[in-house]
């Protein structure tokens, strides 16, 4: 409960820099709190009490005499494979970003959102 | 048909592959992007049209890695998500042609690959059946687009895509987390299988309803709703139009296809609320906004979001709206004719709008007149989006309407309200488009796309209409009537070489029309009041439209075009059997003319469009107020069969009210008659205003007996036309222009024409039909003659004229005929509508309007007065003393109408025999009035013998001027210089012609009546809301951390009425 | 003014999402595809790793979307960034003796355990984008250690592209012999827990390691390139 409670916080850290910071990097930043907090949750979801790694390098994990695996004793392996993607897109999003910002900086020798408000109305 | 997944692996492996080719040069590079953009478009099309064709019957379903659906990812490919794939990749396709054409800035594969994968993704997000995986591809889609729209790299673009990326961050992470959360929830991440484990019981709960907003939500912002979209309209400014027209044209249709699946499969039930809320406003707030919008790719913008908006809350009814049958067959046409419209003209705009290149409006100005290729594209896309009649829009909007049911009669009066602000920008933007100007013109880039785009849009428009016939059920006559009325002009505009042959093609085919329906008696099984409008639409066509040949030379190629759709859709509305096909035609006809008018003044044609709109979208909201349950197309006759409230007629009333210029519509018609091309005038007068008054009809015969109140709306609408008759020919007085004299004559006359029709008794009907055919012979007779005045003397203003009679005399003769009959003095024909209509108003005994309408028609004597005098008599100025008689034409026409004026003077039946069977044909047993002898009729209050009178007044008229002759010694005749001015040469026309301001003295009398009260009001309340929408656009700061702040803002919002547990 | 305002509705977007969460049971047993994948994914794919069997394997759609995004990154990072002497007032340093002896003892080092982490995707945790990643902090050591020290571009893009075309091009040859895109049948399954076992997966991963590696020392190459060298 505590992970969920601490991953929406992390979560609603990064909406707030990007509601409220004026600068770009700080924004950017945000966004990547919200990233980690986002994937915190999904890791946290898939969380089972007393349960191992979903990596079934042991014979005991089997069901006896089969191939096939008891699924009591393993974690939900499947928020983990998501978290994967996850944390993958956050790194391509902020690689995008900064780039951006980079570009912007060039333009008006300046990071901040005070300097980007020429498109409106 | 291609399996799609192998789709989406060769733009998969073709984007990887750049990564090598790029070394081997652009060439390399651009062989492998088309030929994979061709690969790929090729295969959703052997897909699409295995859908259309119906060889493939069930959605396709491609399961990846081998595994079964909830187990692994699986494609779902069904029809919509493969017709949607081909538009993204023609738009994508065309898109990057003209990107290409106008030159990526280097590195180009880069670019190239950005195009392809973002293509790849949104293809990927309406083909998969999985929630993360469409996170995914989510991601794909908007990481590419957030590079693009970065591409030109200066501050504007830069600072979009920064915009973007942080909004599309948030957006994505709530996709995300909804996904997830499903999961936790379901135990599964493919759609079907969620929505097997869904019902909607479980949205009493807390967890569910929290999850599904949070998914929902996410896809919502990328949707561009209202509050939260400042940032999508910033890209519209910002971006590169090539890549917006992707964005606009296909990236977020695969959004709005995502969105409402996702609500499908999760059996969201607050659908249609959240459609209603934010579809609705989105579109209200965007069409208003774009008001004032000074830069063109905004204005697009605003438009685009507008079309959104209506496009979610189509789709919200759609799913959620509880539609039976039809509704829903319509409401998904509805959809489908919305994003393809879209997809098609708004990219075809954003093309021309980054060739031209220009931003600020005023730039464009004259654009039209300087490049004809570009001003036909330019046209067409704007028509289309504003969804005028025959293109795609319109029929969009028209199933849109038709399947919204009745008891959201609200949401039809906001989307038609919208609809107007949407003509009423675009218009002005085109207004100023179409202005003269000279100057060279030239844009970089190749315009082939756009043609492409304009051409599909084209053959989509045909598409659309056969569809809504077909669905409809509507009579195929009429479809059938509508395709040649196309295929006619058409053929005007291709086969029309020279003007001559337009004016030859055009005579030839409204007289083989007209010969058809004298010929043919199906299309007008007994005469009826249809017939009697048939034929006055022709005859009073074949007229005008012989007359116009002398003036033709200055018009532009579409004029005959015009003229000949103009005239055929009014055939249309006059054979039209139900309200609906009567609608579709009336716009038809709103439109054409519009196109017309707009071939001289544009601001008067402008204001035309949008009283145009304004009522033509006022009777589609009636006709939505008659449609019940199952029967969305109310006929005629049908409409007796139930009750309906007194607004439906109102609101159909107020389409007709507008064409006849009635107070307080009438502030278009001063302008609209002045400024309109002379060849056109005297139809728009004589025939066009008097669909109003067949509308009228209809409307007063068949809906307003059901109405309640229904004695009431006459007697308003007899007021109405009598203060309209009075304040009219009290304007035209003080007109100095001959056009707009004439322009305010003739709603005043129309004015007298309905009060006929409000008595709604058969001596009113005949009345009112007397007085339609004779307005049009003496008003055509006079616009005719005013429009050669104008061509041989080159000016329309009053003062410059005088003693024309030398130059012109048969032009005289004729015009002194037509005063005649205007000021109702037998023997010619106007005598007899007076009388007429004088004897219903005295059976019907309502006094005041019977005063009214005596007075009004001295103060119409006056104006005559004027007319003639200005024109013909005093002296002639040095400049016209070698003009020369009208053309022959011209003279042609006006001595027809002349000698026709006589001749129902002397002969009243000739009308009357007409009209007594039309009248029969709506149910009354006589006309009002008896023969007693062919010349001799009767009514309650007296006898009127024309034969006798005509003796009698050609006889005294024979007296007075003999002893004219007779006291000729006692003139002394004035010399043409005879005028002293104390040695000063007087420079303006005004101050030597004493006709001019000939009734100054009375102007103080009557001059709270002729100060321009209605027109001020229109400007206030257009300047007033001006002024709000100017403030209010305010809203969209500019500042990213106020569109984030938003987001937040609408999702607690969405929180806080969807879901009570928390507050 | 804003701070509050912003405060005030997060909280509230807060309650109704704490809301939620209060419904979900923390640490309690899953049920759905999980057990599917858990209970089949040794018998389906002879894979150690279940995550790296749901990665490759079951999502493998997934994934290939995945080395798309971050092949868009790099793309987009290097289109917006070309030619791009943007920073201009940063100059790279000349780094200290340490770190570059540090370098270059640890480098090769890096190298071999990244390919190690890949290699052994399917059986140990971790995987191509663990390894990749790993083998990207190298080269970015090397860009740390020598200010003069450039990544060949072209052979960066090369193997990159290599790469992502084998991962599809195995996807393609699932379609052919399996008729399902990325199907696990090219390859026999082998043996559980041994090296060459859990038939396409290891060669996926080995392709997803070099794209990203190739593709983040691209990226880290691209964002320093920004800045002025003297």
């Amino acid at each position: 409960m505590v992970f969920f409670a601490a991953s929406l916080l992390l979560i609603f850290i990064g909406l707030y820099a990007a509601l409220v910071k004026r600068n770009l990097i700080k924004i950017i930043i945000g966004l990547s709190i919200m990233d980690t907090g986002v994937n915190m949750l999904i890791i946290s979801l898939g969380f089972v009490k007393g349960r191992t790694a979903p990596i079934i390098s042991l014979k005991e994990l089997f069901k006896k005499g089969t191939w096939l695996v008891d699924v009591s004793k393993v974690v939900d392996p499947l928020p983990q494979a998501l978290v994967l993607t996850a944390i993958v897109i956050g790194v391509a999003v902020t690689a995008m970003a900064l780039s951006v910002v980079i570009r912007m900086y060039s333009v008006k020798k300046s990071i901040e959102i005070d300097d980007f408000k020429e498109l409106k109305w | 048909m291609v399996n799609p997944v192998v789709i989406i692996a060769i733009t998969l492996i073709a984007a990887f592959s750049i990564g090598i080719f790029q070394f081997l040069g652009k060439k390399f590079v651009r062989g492998v992007f088309w030929l994979t953009v061709l690969f790929d478009f090729a295969a959703i099309l052997s897909i699409a049209y295995g859908f259309l064709t119906k060889a493939i019957k069930n959605p396709i379903m491609v399961k990846i890695g081998g595994f079964p659906p909830p187990i692994g990812i699986n494609l779902y490919v069904d029809q919509l998500s493969a017709y949607l794939g081909v538009v993204v990749f023609f738009i994508g396709a065309m898109a990057a042609y003209h990107w290409l054409s106008r030159g990526i800035n280097d590195p180009e594969p880069k670019a190239l690959v950005l195009l392809l994968l973002l293509l790849l993704g949104s293809t990927g997000m309406i083909f998969t059946q999985d929630f993360f995986n469409l996170f995914v591809f989510i991601e794909i889609t908007s990481i590419a687009s957030y590079g693009l729209v970065a591409s030109n790299l200066d501050s504007f673009s830069l600072e979009a895509s920064f915009k973007y990326i942080v909004i599309g961050s948030i957006s994505s992470t709530f996709v995300l987390l909804g996904a997830v959360l499903l999961y936790k929830f379901a135990g599964s991440l493919n759609m079907a299988d969620i929505s097997a484990h869904i019902n909607s019981s479980m949205y009493s709960g807390g967890m569910l309803i929290i999850i599904s907003i949070m998914f929902l939500f996410g896809l919502l912002i990328e949707l561009e709703v209202f509050p939260m979209n400042g940032w999508a309209l910033d890209i519209y400014q910002g971006a590169n139009p090539a890549v917006v027209a992707i964005l606009a044209g296909g990236i977020v249709k695969g959004f709005y296809l995502v969105f409402l699946r996702s609500a499908n499969y999760l059996k969201f039930p607050h659908l249609l609320k959240i459609g209603i809320i934010f579809g609705l406003s989105t579109y209200i707030v965007s069409q208003f906004f774009a008001w004032k919008q000074k830069d063109i790719r905004r204005l697009f913008g605003y438009s685009s979001v507008g079309q959104l908006g209506l496009l979610i809350l189509a789709g919200a009814f759609y799913l959620n709206g509880n539609l039976h049958g039809f509704a829903k067959k319509y409401m998904l046409f509805a959809i489908i004719f919305f994003v393809l419209n879209h997809s098609f003209s708004k990219s075809t705009l954003f093309f021309l709008a980054d060739l031209f290149g220009r931003r600020r409006i005023e730039e464009w100005k004259g654009v039209l007149s300087k490049n004809k290729l570009f001003g036909f594209l330019f046209s067409t896309s704007v028509l289309s989006m504003a969804g005028a009649p025959p293109f795609l829009g319109f029929w969009a909007k028209l199933f849109f309407i038709l399947a919204i049911p009745k008891e959201y009669f609200y949401i039809v009066a906001l989307v038609l309200i919208g609809a107007i602000a949407e003509i009423l920008y675009y218009f002005n933007l085109y207004r100023i488009i179409s202005e003269k100007e000279d100057g060279i013109f030239d844009y970089k880039g190749s315009i082939v796309p756009s043609l492409f785009n304009v051409f599909v849009l084209l053959g989509l428009s045909a598409f659309g209409a056969y569809k809504f016939f077909i669905l409809t059920g509507l009579d195929i006559q009429s479809g059938k009537f509508l395709a040649f009325i196309t295929i006619s002009s058409v053929a005007v505009f291709v086969l029309g070489v020279s003007r001559l042959a337009q004016w030859i093609l055009s005579l030839g085919m409204i007289g083989a029309l007209g010969f058809h329906v004298i010929k043919n008696t199906s299309l007008v099984p007994a005469f009826n009041i249809q017939s009697f409008f048939v034929y006055l639409v022709l005859a009073g066509a074949i007229m005008f439209v012989f007359a116009t040949y002398p003036l033709s030379k200055k018009y532009s190629a579409v004029f005959y075009p015009l003229f000949v759709f103009t005239v055929f859709s009014m055939v249309g509305i006059s054979v039209s059997s139900n309200w609906i096909t009567l609608f579709i035609f009336w716009e038809l006809m709103s439109w054409s003319s519009y196109l017309l008018i707009n071939q001289g003044g544009k601001k008067a044609a402008w204001i035309y469009l949008v009283m145009s709109a304004i009522g033509g979208y006022g009777m589609l909201a009636g006709i939505k107020l008659l449609s019940t349950g199952p029967n969305l197309i109310p006929s005629f006759s049908s409409s007796s069969a139930f009750a309906v409230s007194a607004w439906a007629g109102i609101l159909i009333f107020t389409a007709f009210l507008v064409k006849m210029g009635t107070a307080p519509l009438h502030i278009w018609a001063r302008d609209a008659y002045g400024e309109s091309p002379d060849g056109f005038t005297p139809l728009l007068s004589g025939v066009l205003s008097k669909m109003g008054v067949f509308g009228g009809i209809l409307t007063i015969v068949y809906l307003l007996p059901h109405l309640s109140h229904s004695d009431t709306i006459l007697y308003g609408l007899a007021w109405f036309g009598a203060l309209t008759a009075l304040f009219m020919a009290l304007l035209a007085i003080f007109q100095e222009d001959v056009k707009k004299v004439l322009a305010y004559s003739s709603i005043s006359q129309v004015g007298y024409i309905l009060i006929g029709l409000a008595l709604a008794t058969s001596l009113g009907y005949s009345a009112a039909l007397y007085h339609t055919v004779n307005h049009l012979i003496f008003k055509g007779l006079l616009f005719v003659a005013a429009a050669g005045i104008i061509y041989r003397t080159g000016t329309s203003y009053l003062p410059e004229m005088g003693g024309l009679i030398r130059r012109m005399p048969f032009t005289f003769l004729a015009f002194l005929m037509g005063i005649i009959t205007l000021a109702g003095i037998p023997p010619l024909s106007g005598f007899a509508g007076k009388w007429l209509l004088y004897s219903a108003l005295l059976e019907k005994r309502w006094m005041f309007i019977l005063l009214i309408a005596m007075f009004a028609s001295i103060v119409a004597f006056m104006y005559c007065y004027k007319l003639l005098h200005t024109i013909f008599l005093g002296q002639l100025r040095d400049k016209y003393r070698k003009t020369k008689e009208l053309p022959l034409p011209l003279v042609i026409v006006e001595l027809v109408l002349a000698g026709l004026t006589f001749a129902v003077g002397i002969k009243p039946n000739l009308i009357l025999s007409f009209s007594e069977k039309a009248i029969k044909s709506l149910g009354f047993t006589s006309p009002g009035y008896a023969y007693e002898s062919a010349h001799r009729i009767v009514s309650k209050f007296g006898y009127w013998n024309a034969y006798f009178m005509g003796v009698f007044a050609v006889g005294s008229f024979i007296i007075a001027l003999i002893l004219f002759f007779f006291a000729k010694a006692k003139i002394r005749k004035v010399g043409q210089l005879d005028i002293g001015y104390s040695g000063e040469v007087p420079d303006s026309p005004e101050s030597v012609h004493f006709g001019y301001d000939l009734y100054a003295h009375m102007r103080r009398a009557v001059r709270v009546f002729i100060y321009p009260h209605v027109e001020n009001t229109y400007k206030r309340i257009y300047n007033s809301l001006m002024a709000f929408v100017d403030y209010t656009r305010r809203f969209y700061t500019g500042d990213l951390n106020t569109y984030a702040l938003w987001v937040v803002i609408t999702l607690s919002f969405i929180f806080y009425i969807l879901y009570k547990g928390v507050f | 003014m804003r701070k509050i305002v912003a405060i005030i509705f997060l909280t509230i977007v807060g309650l109704y999402m704490l809301s939620l969460f209060a419904q979900i049971p923390f640490g309690k047993p899953y049920k759905g595809v999980s057990e599917h994948y858990v209970e089949k994914g040794i018998e389906e794919n002879r894979g150690s790793n279940l995550v790296t069997s749901i990665v490759v394997n079951y999502r493998g759609f997934d994934t290939l979307g995945e080395v798309t995004v971050l092949f868009l990154a790099a793309t987009g990072l290097s289109f917006l960034l070309f030619s791009c002497k943007c920073l201009r007032e940063f100059k790279r340093i000349r780094s200290s003796l340490v770190l570059r002896t540090a370098t270059d003892t640890l480098f090769p080092l890096i190298l071999v355990f990244g390919a190690y982490i890949f290699i052994h995707g399917h059986l140990t945790p971790g995987g191509g984008f663990q390894g990749g990643s790993v083998i990207a902090s190298g080269v970015m050591l090397l860009f740390l250690a020598y200010r003069k020290f450039h990544v060949n571009h072209k052979a960066l893009s090369t193997l990159e592209s290599l790469a992502g075309i084998s991962f599809a091009g195995i996807g393609l040859l699932g379609l052919l012999y399996a008729k399902s895109f990325l199907a696990n049948s090219v390859l026999p399954l082998g043996q559980w827990n041994k090296l060459f076992s859990a038939g396409v997966i290891p060669l996926i991963y080995i392709a997803v390691g070099f794209k990203v590696g190739a593709e983040l020392s691209g990226l880290i190459a691209d964002m320093i390139s920004t800045t002025k060298e003297d």
